[in-house]
C-alpha cells in the first residue's frame, strides 16, 4: 500500500509538469496581452505599448518565460508577481485559496451530511413518500442553474427581510459570525446541486446492497433494519459516493466561480477566471497548476479510500 | 460681449490659463509675459494668485456649507484596481474611483469643482506661459505632504513628469513612459527653478497644456523619496502599491484586502481647507468594497449596506434596475447623472469591402433609427446624437447647434439611404463584420437588427477584453464601436479620428491625408472663430462627407447614492473619471 | 420486463404495429420514462420546427420593451422588445445543439479513452488516468474561456468547451465499466480463440460496458445544458444575436428579473424541463439495463467492480 502511494505521489510531478506546459502554451495562443488590457479604454501609442511589453517581460522568448516561471515555482515564489496587479502570487494564493477551500469544504460537508442519510432513507422507503420528496428535491438541484438560484435567494432575502449578506468577506478566525452570514448562502446553493448528484448515487447503491445475499443473511439473523442499513448497506454506498466527489471536483470549482462573483467572495475561482480574461499569464499558470494538484490529491485520496473499501482495486490491479 | 466670448472660450476648453483671467489682476512676474497672440487677447495668461486669497473667481458652492465631520462612506468598486494602482499605467475606472481619495482630485491643476470647463489650481498655486506657449512654469504649493509626512516639492513634481515622459533605463531594464504621454505634448525638458518652480519646455506650441493636465486621470501617485532609490537599484517596474500607496490625497491607505476592500482613512495633514478655513476632508474614511457583480451591488445598496454605487460600465444603472432602488429606498436615494461618451459606429476603410464607398457608409448613417437606441442599447438613459457630429467639446447648447436627430424625417432619410446603396451597387445588401465587446453585446445586437432591415448582414465578432484590446489597434475588423475617451479640446480628438498609421487606436481606420490637413490647420489657428470653424469642418468631413464614423447616441451614466451623502462633486459632463471626495460629508446623526 | 419479446415479423404494417404496441407497453410499464422521453422529444421537435412554431422573428426588435405576456406575445417581450416565446423556441435549437454535440463529443472521446485505457491496463492505463486527472481537476470555466477565446465564440466552441469538462468523467466511468467486463469468461474465450484487441473491444467490451454507462451519459445531457448557462455568465456561450436559453437567463436574471420575470421564467422553465427529462430518462434507462443484465446471467454485476456503472440501479422500481 505504501509503495502504491509513493508511486502515485511520484507520478504527480510529471503530471503537473505536463499540465503546466499545456496551460503555458494555450494561454499564449490567446490574442491580446496584459499590457494592453491594463491600459484600459484609452489611446496608447505603439511605442509606449511596446516599452510596457518589454518592461513586463512579454517580449522574452517563450522558453525563457516558461523557465523563469518554473524556477519561481520551485524556489517558493509560486510564479513571481501578477502582471496585472503587481502583487506576489504567493500572497494572492494565500488570500484566495482559503476562501475557496472553505467554500468547497462546507459544500462537501453539507452535501455528504445531507445526501447519505437522505439516500438511505429514500432507499429504505423506496417508492414511498420519503423517496419521492428526496427525488423531487434532487431533481430541482440538478435542473436549476446556480446563477438563477443565487439571484432568487438574494432577491428573496432582500424583499422579505430588507436584508442582504454582509459585503465584506471575513475569515472564520477573524469574525466567525460575519463569515457564517456570508458563506452559508453560496455553500447551501452549491450543496444543493452537489448533494442532488450524491443522493441519487447513494440511494441507488443502498438499494443495490439491500438486495445482496449478505444483507439477507444479516436480516435473517434478526438484526434491526437500522443496523442492517448502517452496518451493511452504508459501506457499500460510500464507494460510489466518494468517487462521485472526486469526479465532480472540477465542476464544483467552476460552480464556485459564479457564486464567488455574486456573493463577493475573494476566492480562487473568481481569481483564475479574471486572470485568464486579462491574460495575466503567471497567475493563470500558478493557480491552474495549484488546482490541478489539488484535484490530483483529492482523486488520490479517493483512490486510496476506494482501495480500502474494495481490496480488488489498487496496487494489485 | 467680451465676457460672453470669454465664457465660450472657457467652455470650449481652449483656455490656456485660468478663466479668472479678467477678474484677477496679473500678479507675480508680469514681466515674463509678452503680448498675447491675437485671438487670445481676452485670455491674457495670468496666474490666479492664491496668496492673495483670490483664487475663487467663481465661488465654490460646496464651500458655503460647512459639512458635518466624521463617518465612513461605503462605496462599491467595480474590481480591484489594476497595475499596482499605477495611474501611469491604467485608466481603469476601478483605479480612478479609489485614486480620487488616495491621490487627490487633481494634478498641479484640476478641473474646477463648480465648473469643470475651468482650470483651477491644485498642487500648483499659479502657472504661466511664455508668449510662444512652448514654456510653462508652475509654482508649487509649499504646504502639501505625502502620507508618510514628507513635504511635497517641485523635485517630486519633476520626478513625476520624468516618469510620464521618459523611459527610465537601469542596466538592460527599461521602464515604460505613461500611457497618456502623447496627450500632454512633446516635452523637451523639465527643470526645477528657484526650488519651488517647475518649468516644462515643449518642442511645439502647447497653448492648452493646463487644460490637458487638469484631466482627472492624470494623478500623481509616485513619491520620489520612496521610488527613486528603488528604481536606481533596478526595480524599474515599481508601482505605487510597492511603496505602500503613499499619496497626496485627502485620505491615506488603511488596508487593502485584494478582492475584498480598499479602506482609506482621513489624512490629517491634508492641505485643502473649506471656506471657513477648516481642514478637509470631512469624512473619517471611505471603504471601497470590491463588487464585480452589478446585481450584488444592487442588492447590497438596497438593503442599506452601501452608501454609493460603483463607477463603471455595467455597474451604472439601467431604467429597470433604478426602479428597484426607488421602490426600496424612495427618497433615501439620489442618482448622479454624468455623460457617458457616445455610442457610434466606425468603419475600417483600409479593409476592402463595400464600406470603402462613402455612399455606402452614408447610407448606413441615414438608415439608423437613433431614437430606438435609447431604451435598448443605452438602457434608457441618454439622448440621440445630432445627424451632424456630436459636440465632442463641452459646449453650451446655444453655441454649436447641430441639427438634432429628426425622427420625423426618418422615412425620407431611409429612402435616401436605399437610393445611395443602390447607386453604390449594393441594393441587395452585403455582409459586414462588427467587432463587439462580449462585456456588453446589447449595442451590437441593436445595430445588427437595425442594419438587417437595410439588407446588411452585420456579423458580430464577439471578443473578450484581452482580444478586444488587441483587435481595436489592428486592422482585423470591418466596423467597431469602441468608446475611447476623447480629449476635452478639439485638437486632442486627432487620436480618435486621425489617420491609422499615426493613431492606431483611432476609431475609424483610414489613411485620409485631408484629415491631417484639417487638424494641422486647427492646431495653427490663432483666433477663436477660426478654431470653431475648423472644428465644424472636421466634423462635417468625418461624419457627413466621408462618414468614417456614425454618431448614434450620447449615453448617460447613472450612479446611485444615499441622499444623506452630501458635497459630492460629480460634474455631469465628465463624472466618470472625476473622483473627488475631500468635500463629501454624511448628513446623518 | 417485456423487453426482448420479439416475434417473427412479416409485413411493414405489422412491424409498425408491433413497434407501436411494444412502445406503448413500455410506456405503460414505465410511465415516468415515457413522460421523460416525451419531454425530450417535445423539446427536440420544437427545436427542429422552430421556424414553424415561433410566432415572431426572434431577432425582430421593437420599442415595446419588457411587456408582460399577452395574446400578441405569449411570453411577453425582452429588453430589446423581442418576442420571448419565439426566442425560447429558437433558443431550443441553439441550446440543444450545444447539449447534444457536447455530449456526443464527450462520449466518443471519453469512451474511447476509458475503454482503451482499461483494456491495455498496466503503465499505459496509469499514465492515461493521470492525464484524465489533469482534466478532471482543471477548472471547467477556465478551460472553456481558453477554448472560446482561441476559436472565437460559437455554438461549436461552447460545445467543445463543455465536452472537455464531461469527457474525463465519461472516461472514468467507461474505464470502470470495461474493467469489470474485461474479466468475464467470454472475453477470455474470445482472446483464447485468437481475436485481436480491436475485435475484442469492438465486439465484446463495448457492447457490454456501454449500456450501463449510457444511462449516466443521458443524465449528462442535463449537465451540458446547465453548463451552457455557466458559460453565458462569462459571455462565453452561444454568441448574440442568436438566442439560447442560457444567454436569455444570464442577460435577464440580473438586469430585469424584478420588472419582467417572464423574460427569465420561461427560458428557465424550458431549461428545467429538458434537464429533468434527461435525468429521469437516465434513471429509467438504468432500470432497463439492470433488468436486462439480470435476464442475462453471464453479465453479472458485482458490487464494487462496477462501482460507477452501478450508480442509480433501481432493482425494485
Amino acid at each position: 500500500m505504501l509503495r502504491y502511494i509513493a508511486w502515485r505521489l511520484a507520478l504527480l510531478i510529471p503530471t503537473l509538469l505536463a499540465a503546466s506546459v499545456v496551460v503555458f502554451l494555450v494561454m499564449r495562443v490567446l490574442p491580446g496581452d496584459v499590457s494592453q488590457v491594463i491600459a484600459g479604454d484609452v489611446a496608447v501609442s505603439p511605442a509606449v505599448r511596446e516599452a510596457l511589453a518589454e518592461e513586463l517581460g512579454l517580449n522574452d522568448p517563450l522558453h525563457v518565460q516558461y523557465g523563469q516561471w518554473l524556477w519561481s515555482m520551485v524556489n517558493g515564489k509560486f510564479g513571481g508577481n501578477s502582471l496585472e496587479s503587481k502583487e506576489s502570487i504567493r500572497s494572492i494564493i494565500g488570500q484566495q485559496l482559503p476562501v475557496t477551500l472553505l467554500l468547497t469544504g462546507y459544500t462537501l460537508l453539507l452535501s455528504i451530511l445531507v445526501s447519505l442519510p437522505l439516500g438511505m432513507l429514500a432507499a429504505r422507503w423506496s417508492n414511498r413518500w420519503p423517496d419521492y420528496i428526496t427525488r423531487i428535491v434532487s431533481l430541482g438541484g440538478l435542473s436549476l442553474p446556480s446563477l438563477l438560484v443565487a439571484v432568487l435567494v438574494l432577491l428573496g432575502l432582500l424583499l422579505a427581510f430588507r436584508w442582504s449578506p454582509p459585503i465584506l468577506y471575513a475569515s472564520p478566525w477573524a469574525d466567525p459570525w460575519t463569515h457564517l452570514q456570508i458563506m452559508i448562502w453560496p455553500a447551501l446553493i452549491l450543496a444543493w446541486e452537489q448533494s442532488s448528484h450524491l443522493v441519487r448515487v447513494t440511494r441507488a447503491s443502498v438499494l443495490e446492497a439491500l438486495d445482496r445475499s449478505y444483507v439477507a443473511t444479516a436480516r435473517s439473523k434478526g438484526l434491526a433494519e437500522r443496523v442492517v442499513l448502517v452496518k451493511h448497506a452504508l459501506p457499500n454506498a460510500l464507494i460510489p459516493t466518494v468517487t462521485m466527489i472526486g469526479l465532480h471536483f472540477g465542476v464544483l470549482i467552476s460552480g464556485a466561480v459564479i457564486l464567488e462573483n455574486i456573493f463577493g467572495l475573494p476566492g480562487i475561482g473568481r481569481g483564475i477566471v479574471h486572470a485568464a480574461q486579462v491574460r495575466d499569464y503567471p497567475v493563470v499558470q500558478s493557480l491552474a497548476v495549484l488546482l490541478v494538484l489539488f484535484s490530483l490529491v483529492v482523486n488520490l485520496v479517493v483512490d486510496i479510500v476506494y482501495s480500502r473499501l474494495d481490496p480488488r482495486v489498487g496496487p494489485s490491479s | 460681449m467680451r465676457l460672453a466670448a470669454l465664457a465660450i472660450l472657457c467652455a470650449l476648453g481652449s483656455l490656456a490659463i485660468s478663466c479668472a483671467a479678467d477678474i484677477v489682476p496679473p500678479a507675480d512676474n508680469p514681466q515674463s509675459f509678452a503680448s498675447p497672440p491675437p485671438g487670445f487677447a481676452s485670455a491674457t495668461p495670468v496666474a490666479p494668485n492664491a496668496a492673495n486669497g483670490e483664487v475663487a473667481a467663481v465661488e465654490d458652492p460646496l464651500q458655503h456649507e460647512s459639512g458635518k465631520r466624521g463617518g465612513t462612506l461605503v462605496l462599491a468598486n467595480r474590481s480591484d484596481p489594476p497595475a499596482g494602482f499605477d495611474t501611469l499605467r491604467t485608466s481603469s475606472i476601478a483605479l480612478h474611483h479609489v485614486a480620487g481619495a488616495l491621490f487627490g482630485p487633481g494634478n498641479l491643476v484640476m478641473r474646477c469643482r463648480e465648473n469643470m470647463y475651468l482650470v483651477c489650481p491644485y498642487l500648483a498655486t499659479s502657472w504661466l506661459a511664455n508668449p510662444g506657449f512652448t514654456e510653462w512654469t508652475f509654482t508649487i504649493r509649499d504646504d502639501v505632504y505625502w502620507h508618510d509626512g514628507t513635504l511635497f516639492s517641485a523635485e517630486d513634481a519633476k520626478f513625476w513628469f520624468d516618469l510620464v515622459f521618459y523611459e527610465a533605463t537601469v542596466g538592460d531594464k527599461v521602464r515604460a513612459p505613461a500611457y497618456f504621454k502623447g496627450e500632454l505634448g512633446d516635452l523637451e525638458s523639465v527643470e526645477v527653478i528657484e526650488h519651488s518652480r517647475l518649468r516644462l519646455t515643449f518642442a511645439e506650441r502647447n497653448p492648452f497644456f493646463p487644460d490637458i493636465l487638469a484631466n482627472p486621470r492624470f494623478k500623481i501617485a509616485h513619491p520620489r523619496h520612496l521610488m527613486q532609490p528603488r528604481i536606481e537599484q533596478g526595480e524599474v517596474s515599481i508601482s505605487p502599491i510597492d511603496v505602500g500607496l503613499v499619496g497626496l490625497g485627502p485620505f491615506k491607505l488603511e488596508k487593502y484586502d485584494r478582492g475584498s476592500v480598499v479602506s482609506v482613512r482621513r489624512f490629517d495633514q491634508y492641505w485643502e481647507k473649506n471656506a471657513d478655513g477648516e481642514s478637509l476632508p470631512y469624512l473619517d474614511g471611505i471603504d471601497y468594497v470590491v463588487m464585480p457583480d452589478p446585481f450584488a451591488m444592487d442588492v447590497a445598496f438596497r438593503s442599506g449596506r452601501l452608501d454609493g454605487g460603483a463607477r463603471g460600465q455595467g455597474h451604472y444603472l439601467t431604467t429597470q434596475r433604478k426602479a428597484g432602488y426607488l421602490r426600496d429606498l424612495g427618497e433615501d436615494v439620489v442618482f448622479s447623472e454624468m455623460d457617458g461618451g457616445n455610442f457610434r459606429l466606425a468603419f475600417n476603410v483600409l479593409r476592402p469591402g463595400p464600406w470603402q464607398d462613402p455612399k455606402v457608409r452614408r447610407a448606413i448613417a441615414l438608415w439608423i433609427d437613433k431614437r430606438a437606441a435609447l431604451p435598448t442599447a443605452l438602457r434608457g438613459f441618454g439622448w440621440t446624437s445630432p445627424d451632424l457630429g456630436p459636440p465632442t467639446l463641452p459646449v453650451p447648447t446655444h453655441f454649436i447647434n447641430w441639427p438634432k436627430f429628426d425622427a420625423g424625417t426618418l422615412e425620407e432619410k431611409r429612402a435616401e439611404a436605399e437610393r445611395l446603396l443602390k447607386e453604390a451597387g449594393y441594393a441587395e445588401g452585403f455582409s459586414l463584420g462588427h467587432l463587439c465587446r462580449a462585456l456588453n453585446p446589447v449595442p451590437c445586437e441593436f445595430l445588427e437588427a437595425q442594419l438587417s432591415d437595410l439588407g446588411i448582414d452585420l456579423q458580430l465578432q464577439l471578443v473578450d477584453e484581452g482580444a478586444w484590446n488587441r483587435a481595436r489597434t489592428s486592422l482585423d475588423y470591418d466596423t467597431q464601436q469602441g468608446r475611447l475617451t476623447p480629449s476635452p479640446i478639439p485638437e486632442g480628438t486627432e487620436s480618435v479620428y486621425g489617420r491609422y498609421s499615426e493613431n492606431p487606436d483611432a476609431y475609424g481606420k483610414h489613411e485620409d491625408p485631408h484629415v491631417d490637413e484639417l487638424y494641422r490647420l486647427l492646431r495653427n489657428a490663432l483666433t477663436f472663430e477660426q478654431r470653431v470653424k475648423l472644428w465644424r469642418d472636421i466634423e462635417t468631413y468625418l461624419f457627413v462627407e466621408q462618414t468614417y464614423v456614425i454618431p448614434i447616441a450620447e449615453s448617460v451614466n447613472v450612479a446611485p447614492y444615499r441622499s444623506y451623502v452630501k458635497g459630492l462633486v460629480i460634474p455631469t459632463e465628465d463624472g466618470h473619471t472625476n473622483t473627488d471626495f475631500s468635500t463629501v460629508w454624511l448628513d446623518k446623526t | 420486463m417485456k423487453l426482448g419479446q420479439k416475434k417473427p415479423l412479416r409485413s411493414r404494417g405489422q412491424r409498425m404495429a408491433a413497434l407501436v404496441s411494444s412502445t406503448l407497453a413500455l410506456a405503460k410499464a414505465r410511465p415516468l420514462g415515457a413522460i421523460a422521453a416525451s419531454g425530450l422529444i417535445l423539446m427536440v421537435l420544437v427545436a427542429l420546427l422552430a421556424d414553424v412554431v415561433a410566432t415572431h422573428d426572434p431577432l425582430q426588435q421593437t420599442v415595446r420593451i419588457l411587456e408582460p405576456p399577452s395574446a400578441g406575445h405569449f411570453f411577453g417581450t425582452d429588453d430589446l422588445g423581442r418576442d420571448v416565446f419565439s426566442r425560447v423556441v429558437h433558443g431550443a435549437r441553439a441550446t440543444l445543439f450545444v447539449g447534444f454535440l457536447s455530449l456526443g463529443l464527450a462520449t466518443a472521446s471519453g469512451v474511447a479513452i476509458g475503454t482503451v485505457s482499461a483494456y491495455r491496463g498496466g503503465t499505459f492505463d496509469l499514465l492515461v488516468q493521470r492525464f484524465v486527472d489533469v482534466f478532471l481537476g482543471f477548472p471547467f470555466l477556465v478551460a472553456a474561456l481558453i477554448v472560446v477565446v482561441a476559436l472565437g465564440p460559437s455554438s461549436i466552441s461552447a460545445a467543445l468547451a463543455i465536452a472537455l469538462a464531461l469527457a474525463p468523467q465519461i472516461a472514468r466511468l467507461s474505464r470502470a465499466a470495461v474493467l469489470s467486463t474485461k474479466e468475464e469468461g467470454y472475453v477470455e474465450a474470445a482472446r483464447a480463440s485468437g481475436a485481436g484487441p480491436a475485435r475484442i473491444i469492438w465486439r465484446h467490451l463495448l457492447p457490454n460496458s456501454f449500456p450501463p454507462i449510457l444511462a449516466q451519459i443521458t443524465g449528462y445531457l442535463g449537465t451540458a445544458v446547465v453548463a451552457e448557462t455557466a458559460l453565458s455568465f462569462l459571455r462565453l456561450g452561444v454568441p448574440p444575436p442568436d438566442p439560447s436559453w442560457g444567454r436569455m437567463l444570464q442577460e435577464g436574471v440580473q438586469q430585469y428579473f424584478e420588472v419582467a420575470p417572464w423574460a427569465i421564467m420561461f427560458p428557465g422553465l424550458a431549461l428545467a424541463i429538458t434537464v429533468l427529462s434527461a435525468a429521469l430518462l437516465g434513471d429509467q434507462l438504468r432500470n432497463l439495463v439492470w433488468a436486462k443484465e439480470n435476464a442475462h446471467p453471464k453479465v453479472k454485476v458485482e458490487s464494487g467492480t462496477l462501482t460507477l456503472g452501478s450508480q442509480g440501479m433501481e432493482p425494485r422500481d
